[in-house]
């Protein structure tokens, strides 16, 4: 009987009603409804799945975190993105761009090859990469390991999932395009449920990017205040 | 009297073969088809130095030849000087296999020959290959002691006397002719030569016997150019075995990347590049380059990254002799970590650019780059990696209003209906350099939610630049 129990919680299939969550250190994401669905914003480690369309918002919602975690004059590292990074952009936003590096490699191999050295070196704070092809669990696994050697996070940004079998990220969203900014969903979270979709206004950080009839629709919809639920 | 010290060694190219396991190996002269040098595992199995290849080869069946290669060995002869340059000043190649070194200046700096000796010896016994010498009052006499294997450390005057007396006539450099002549009047020994006043010999020989009797007693000058080490490192390395897998290449590869280390850490110098030239059978030579950014010295590094960049060298031959060149040396800049800054990088920045181009290729690891133009494409340029690109501050003055976060490096023409948010932003530019740029740009959002950066040409041709990703 205890073996079978022994069996079940190796393999995670037991709930503890006493189990505590490790603590996660957070870095807000620039995105208050981000923040709140995610009790503080994006981990400083972990690898973080982003399922979107390109060309509708999704960089610009990792932008403001990825500035706000780089306090040691790390490197943020772009790798196999779809198309040359603007430097006009990344200046503009307060990037220094001797701590942007932009690799290439040719090979779903090399990429991963590529994101794991940097992200376990240490002189790293984020990882950008865009893989070519399906993930496998162990692969996965071996970025996880790099990350927290690394101190690191690694944002893998795909359009759709393409594995038949759940991929062990720390938190995977699914993003959709919306008139005010983003709808997001979180399909899977370490210690916490999923969710629904979401809207994430981008306003405020990007004001010529949203279409400006949406305001007043923007009225209708009610966004509860962050920290509404605390008062009560 | 200057004290002069001659080091001879008697089997060069042999031993600085590089060898693995234990073979007999022999070097053979191609014309005369006699053996030159032989190793011990060779002699173990009773072949001598100067047998014929045909008996040679009858009483060892697997034995190893190489062909005898005199530039081998005075390439050779080259680093060795190089090598003991550290130690001693006032060497004198004397090629293809002996070294003249001049002693008794360097007395003021070592306390006595011993010490001299000691250190020396210490330092050949690092390059690994036999050695014979000999002490002597003049450089022509140390060489004739060393050709006999004296190995004897003295500088008493008298007793390196009696052993040149004592040397024969066949071991000097004199021409048969003239020993045929010596041995007619009864001199067979050195010695017996020396007894004859110069003015004498000079009356009845010609003057080769005379220069070789009077540089041998210190009578006459012998003119010596002395070794200046050249700055740089370059080391060749003959392999046992044709090799045709890459990852074999590791261990000699290693060997002389040991040299490498040694060579720069006492000149307190870093290398930026290592150009390996890989010596092919019956084809051109292959090269591989390998880089690390910012200089680096350590064999094991240097392991690290030609393993990454060999990775995707394909032979189209079997490799039979390494070739490595140290390229751009550059002074070792000792770097400053704070010993309470936290966490440590396991990893400096300049290491890890060095190994991401050393697998993935020099182009395909950049950095961005801002550019003072209008023209969007040229604006944003991408560099390699340096931290020093753009200064900072700089760079603010040149970003105008919102730019897209990706660039197409080819504008695509516009296919979808979109419905335009912003805009015109006109750029008309570059009529002074053949690359003229006219466009009105605008921010669209197509029915998706995609947002794009599209212009309009003059033709009112429409295109996707950039996407706001």
């Amino acid at each position: 009987m205890n073996k079978l129990i022994e069996y079940l919680e190796n393999k995670q299939l037991v709930w503890h009603g006493a189990y505590k969550k490790p603590q996660i250190t957070t870095s807000s994401s620039g995105y208050h409804e981000l923040d709140s669905q995610l009790e503080g914003g994006f981990a400083a480690t972990g690898v973080i799945e982003i399922l979107s369309d390109i060309a509708i918002g999704e960089l610009r919602l990792l932008l403001p975190s990825l500035l706000k975690q780089n306090t040691q004059q790390k490197f943020w590292i772009f790798i196999a993105a779809p198309a040359c990074v603007n430097a006009q952009m990344l200046v503009k936003q307060g990037f220094d761009l001797n701590k942007v590096l932009f690799i290439q490699p040719t090979t779903q191999q090399e990429i991963l090859w590529a994101a794991e050295l940097c992200l376990k070196s240490g002189c790293c704070c984020s990882v950008l990469m865009w893989p070519h092809k399906a993930l496998d669990v162990h692969q996965i696994k071996r970025l996880q390991l790099a990350c927290e050697k690394g101190n690191s996070r690694t944002f893998i940004l795909r359009q759709q999932r393409t594995e038949s079998i759940s991929l062990p990220f720390d938190l995977s969203l699914s993003l959709k395009a919306n008139e005010s900014g983003l709808l997001a969903k979180v399909n899977k979270r370490r210690y916490a449920w999923p969710s629904e979709y979401f809207a994430i206004n981008m306003q405020a950080h990007w004001p010529e990017l949203v279409k400006q009839n949406t305001l007043k629709q923007a009225l209708h919809n009610v966004i509860e205040f962050p920290f509404a639920r605390e008062i009560i | 009297m200057v004290l002069w010290l001659y080091v001879h060694f008697p089997a060069l190219q042999l031993d600085s073969l590089f060898c693995d396991g234990h073979y007999p190996v022999a070097i053979v002269n191609r014309q005369k088809g006699e053996l030159l040098q032989v190793n011990k595992e060779a002699r173990q199995q009773g072949i001598r130095i100067g047998m014929g290849l045909g008996s040679a080869a009858a009483l060892c069946a697997d034995l190893q030849v190489f062909p005898y290669d005199q530039k081998l060995e005075k390439q050779r002869l080259q680093r060795i000087a190089q090598w003991l340059y550290l130690f001693t000043a006032d060497i004198a190649l004397d090629p293809p296999n002996g070294l003249f070194i001049r002693v008794s200046h360097m007395l003021s700096l070592y306390t006595s020959v011993t010490h001299f000796w000691q250190t020396l010896q210490d330092a050949l016994q690092r390059v690994q290959v036999g050695y014979q010498y000999a002490f002597a009052y003049s450089p022509s006499a140390a060489k004739l002691l060393a050709g006999h294997a004296i190995n004897q450390l003295t500088d008493d005057a008298s007793v390196i006397q009696k052993q040149i007396a004592l040397c024969d006539l066949s071991k000097t450099p004199l021409s048969v002719k003239l020993q045929d002549k010596l041995k007619r009047i009864g001199i067979h020994k050195v010695g017996d030569l020396l007894q004859l006043a110069l003015p004498d010999i000079a009356k009845r020989f010609d003057i080769e016997l005379v220069t070789f009797v009077g540089q041998l007693n210190g009578q006459l000058k012998q003119v010596l150019e002395f070794y200046h080490p050249p700055e740089q490192f370059k080391h060749h390395l003959e392999l046992l075995f044709e090799v045709s897998n890459v990852s074999v290449l590791d261990k000699p590869l290693y060997k002389i990347y040991v040299l490498l280390q040694r060579f720069l850490n006492l000149r307190g110098k870093l290398a930026q590049t290592l150009l390996i030239e890989l010596h092919l059978r019956d084809e051109a030579s292959q090269f591989v380059k390998v880089t690390a950014g910012q200089g680096e010295a350590s064999a094991d590094k240097w392991l690290a990254l030609s393993k990454l960049t060999l990775e995707s060298v394909r032979l189209n031959a079997p490799v039979v002799a390494l070739t490595l060149e140290a390229q751009s040396l550059i002074n070792h800049a000792f770097e400053r970590n704070d010993l309470f800054a936290g966490q440590q990088n396991s990893m400096s920045p300049q290491e890890l650019i060095a190994q991401l181009q050393a697998k993935l290729g020099d182009k395909q690891v950049t950095q961005l780059q801002l550019v003072d133009d209008h023209r969007p494409e040229l604006c944003s340029r991408l560099c390699p990696p340096d931290f020093s690109v753009t200064p900072k501050g700089y760079e603010h003055k040149l970003v105008p209003a919102l730019r897209p976060s990706f660039l197409l490096a080819q504008a695509q023409p516009l296919h979808e209906k979109v419905e335009i948010l912003h805009g015109p932003e006109r750029i008309n530019t570059g009529w002074w350099d053949q690359h003229v740029v006219i466009r009105d740009y605008f921010i669209a959002r197509t029915e998706q939610g995609r947002w794009l950066w599209i212009y309009r040409t003059p033709q009112q041709n429409w295109y996707v630049h950039g996407l706001f990703s």
